[in-house]
């Protein structure tokens, strides 16, 4: 069972987020019906640019756009497929490869600079951070530092990573920035939430580290890398962290919950659950029904285990 | 996921340790079925057996999760990862010096079973 909570933890960490808003995330790049009506426009795009007018660079942009979302999925789908229907111990390794998602990556990116400015710019420069390999990943975070870092639409990126973005030095940098940088108090709250979970991961990989080390090798180097960095004590940091949410950013909205309930429920963990604090007494039944406590067993060693036969 | 806890339990038998589920499948029916079957001779609260669902209480965000609570009750490891070593902790503080055997050597296939 360690090793499926082991792959589980690999898993949320590669891509960063939670089941649910893996899910979502699928769904983020906005599909563009509208867009359908500009195509015959685009029959022009072999001609000089220069010749076009704004409109019609805009419509070529947009199309250009949608077709290399649609390929994106089609790809991805496709890669899904792939990983599902492969012998489950192959599973891991092909996830890991990624399919076509850095080449997109880079197109992405490619077509953002080549369109500055367009309506999808920020959309483009989004997947290329956070699917590009290290050159385009690195570009595409400039670019949002240098144009978005106060845009409500980085919350979807930071939504994503509510479960805590990837434990990597860059990603920290990135959240590091917004924190000290926007001035838009969702994307600064949002920014600190995901650092917070970040540091969590970290926290809870470094004893997975040390009891498994074989688990360095189903993690990508950096984030290995920066688990492996000195963090001094994080309890206090982190603590911290959750607090100055809920005092100043409890607002902001998180998928369906908002951060002061989110990090409330941290503080919480802290207070009451969290290593050296007594538990708190269950009084429950057990599966046939019968009564009893937590607390029946004080004097023995208890191991509680939360699970499910699913 | 099984046998690991199974052989924990069987090596602890004469020991002062329980483990002690929190079951959350939706099908009682069901669960029971399984705790019959697969042998699993442990105690396990129904997750939703109470007013509010115990994992909610314990803000448990994911699958399986585990605590390590010693004598005195107090939160001696939590996460998803090997817990043995917490648990011989505990143990040796309570006097019992043991070492915790892996699963798979405890559940040995049949051709090298331990004969008597």
């Amino acid at each position: 069972m360690y090793r499926v909570g082991a792959m589980l933890l690999a898993a949320s960490l590669l891509i960063g987020c939670s089941k649910d808003s893996a899910e979502k995330s699928a769904k983020t790049l906005p599909t563009k019906g509208e867009n359908q009506a500009v195509e015959k426009v685009v029959e022009k795009k072999e001609q000089e640019e220069s010749e076009l007018t704004s409109e019609e660079i805009a419509a070529a942009a947009s199309s250009a756009f949608v077709k290399l979302q649609a390929d994106s999925r089609k790809s991805e789908a496709e890669f899904m497929q792939k990983v599902q229907s492969a012998p489950r111990e192959q599973q891991m390794e092909l996830f890991q490869s990624g399919g076509e998602r850095k080449q997109f990556a880079a197109k992405f990116l490619e077509w953002a600079k080549k369109y500055p400015d367009s309506a999808d710019e920020f959309t483009a420069i989004q997947f290329a951070s956070e699917k590009g390999d290290e050159t385009v990943a690195d570009e595409a975070i400039k670019l949002i530092n240098s144009k978005f870092i106060n845009d409500d639409r980085l919350l979807g990126l930071l939504n994503r990573y509510g479960m805590g973005a990837p434990p990597e030095q860059k990603n920290e940098d990135f959240l590091q920035n917004l924190i000290d940088n926007s001035t838009n108090p969702a994307v600064k709250g949002s920014a600190i939430y995901s650092l917070a979970k970040m540091l969590q991961t970290v926290s809870e990989a470094k004893g997975m580290m040390a009891d498994q080390p074989e688990m360095k090798k189903m993690l990508p180097q950096a984030s290995v890398e920066f688990i492996g960095k000195d963090f001094g004590d994080l309890n206090p940091k982190l603590e911290a962290m959750f607090t100055d949410i809920v005092d100043n950013f409890g607002d902001v909205k998180l998928g369906n919950k908002v951060l002061g309930e989110l990090a409330g429920d941290e503080l919480f963990v802290f207070k009451y659950l969290s290593v050296g604090k007594v538990a708190p007494e269950i009084d429950g039944v057990d599966l046939d029904d019968k009564p009893f406590k937590l607390s029946d067993y004080r004097g023995k060693v208890v191991m509680l285990d939360f699970w499910g036969d699913w | 996921m099984y046998p690991h806890e199974r052989s924990l339990v069987k090596q602890l038998a004469d020991k002062p340790f329980a483990l002690i589920g929190v079951n959350s499948d939706s099908d009682l029916e069901e669960i029971r079925e399984t705790v019959k079957e697969k042998k699993l001779t442990w105690r396990s609260f129904q997750n939703k057996g109470g007013d509010e669902p115990i994992s909610d209480k314990w803000k448990i965000q994911g699958w399986p999760t585990v605590f390590i609570l010693d004598a005195e009750g107090k939160i001696r490891f939590k996460g998803h990862g090997a817990a043995d070593k917490v648990i011989e902790e505990c143990l040796a503080e309570l006097g019992h010096e043991v070492v915790i055997q892996d699963a798979e050597s405890e559940d040995p296939p049949n051709d090298e079973a331990d004969s008597e």
